[in-house]
């Protein structure tokens, strides 16, 4: 079971997806989420510059809880990639790298659209990868 | 709470903060170039690169200058997005100097996108600064310059926008420049890559 799924850029939290409630109702960049994401990026933050810290070079990559685990994918263009799971998966990591395959391909390719998420001076609310067919996409590599 | 923090197991996610020997990155460039690139036709690639090239200096009215910043933010336009495909292609990690961070523009990100290996050479004696020479240019194959753009324009002007905006996503903002070109006359091609500064990666705001 897949609780949710992150992804952060150099900027901000630039998708977030719910599955926990029923999936055809699933919760994609919602607002109540916001102070989750940043306590999410604060804890991944703080425990991946330890683990280099104590190792160098080292990266952090799954984290386990009691009830949940999470798995992380991140890049040198500093894109963390965060899945929520239940205890029952142990290495998510190919799954991670497809949904950066996807962001690739629906995301960066998208010449129409920008490739920096940072929030604009009259923009209050940052903005968010909108695109359906990325949904879509990331459905199908999760929810199988 | 546990932690888990693997070491990178395959070839493609080698670590290259600890390469000493630069053969690693020379492999993750040929391998990715072997099995992760859709090749195109070499000819195709050039002449369509001379034809964007001569329709700007229409365009600009043989305003050399122009031309030569407009290739430059086409590059970079291109390399703030190329750099998401080459990491995706590689996982190669942050380097942790800039001499690393040479040898992957040399022997991975040209040999991915263009199956050149320029030299590096002509290193600062601080180390932020070195040269690229090119032996081959694909961009630059079958080209001559008339007289009047032989002084000013800067033909293959676009990998340097590429280099600048690629370099900048990973944090290093750099200034990128062609010192010289065979095609102006120059005994060699070369590209100067200089290190201004390691941005700082930025925090999001926090909670209020």
């Amino acid at each position: 079971m897949i609780y949710s799924l992150w992804i952060f850029d150099r900027h901000n939290c630039i998708f977030d997806k719910e599955y926990t409630v029923n999936q055809s109702t699933s919760i994609v960049n919602s607002k109540e989420q916001q102070s989750r994401g940043k306590l999410i990026y604060g804890m991944i933050h703080s425990l991946k510059s330890m683990s280099t810290k104590i190792a160098p070079g080292n990266m952090l990559r799954t984290l386990t809880t009691g009830k949940y685990r999470i798995h992380a994918l991140f890049t040198a263009s500093n894109l963390w990639i965060v899945i929520f799971s239940d205890l029952t998966h142990h290495e998510l990591h190919e799954t991670l790298d497809r949904i950066y395959e996807l962001y690739l391909k629906y995301v960066v390719h998208n010449m129409l659209k920008p490739i920096d998420f940072k929030e604009s001076a009259g923009l209050k609310e940052s903005k968010k990868i909108t695109s359906p067919s990325f949904i879509r996409a990331v459905d199908h590599v999760l929810c199988l | 709470m546990s932690t888990t923090a693997g070491t990178p197991n395959t070839a493609s996610t080698a670590n290259v903060s600890s390469l000493a020997s630069s053969k690693t990155i020379k492999q993750i460039g040929e391998t990715a170039w072997k099995n992760r690139t859709v090749k195109i036709n070499a000819e195709l690639f050039t002449l369509t690169y001379g034809s964007i090239v001569s329709q700007l200096c229409q365009d600009y009215q043989r305003d050399f200058k122009k031309v030569n910043d407009q290739l430059f933010s086409m590059g970079y336009n291109i390399g703030i997005r190329l750099i998401e495909d080459f990491l995706a292609r590689t996982a190669i990690p942050r380097c942790d100097n800039f001499v690393t961070t040479s040898e992957v523009i040399s022997k991975c990100a040209f040999k991915i996108f263009l199956n050149i290996t320029p030299a590096v050479t002509n290193w600062s004696t601080t180390k932020n600064s070195f040269s690229l020479i090119f032996n081959e240019n694909p961009l630059s194959d079958f080209v001559e310059l008339p007289m009047d753009a032989s002084k000013e324009l800067w033909y293959s002007n676009i990998l340097c926008g590429v280099l600048k905006g690629a370099l900048e996503m990973v944090q290093l903002d750099c200034d990128v420049y062609f010192v010289c070109d065979v095609l102006r006359g120059n005994p060699q091609t070369e590209l100067k890559v200089k290190l201004n500064k390691i941005l700082k990666d930025e925090m999001p705001a926090g909670e209020d």
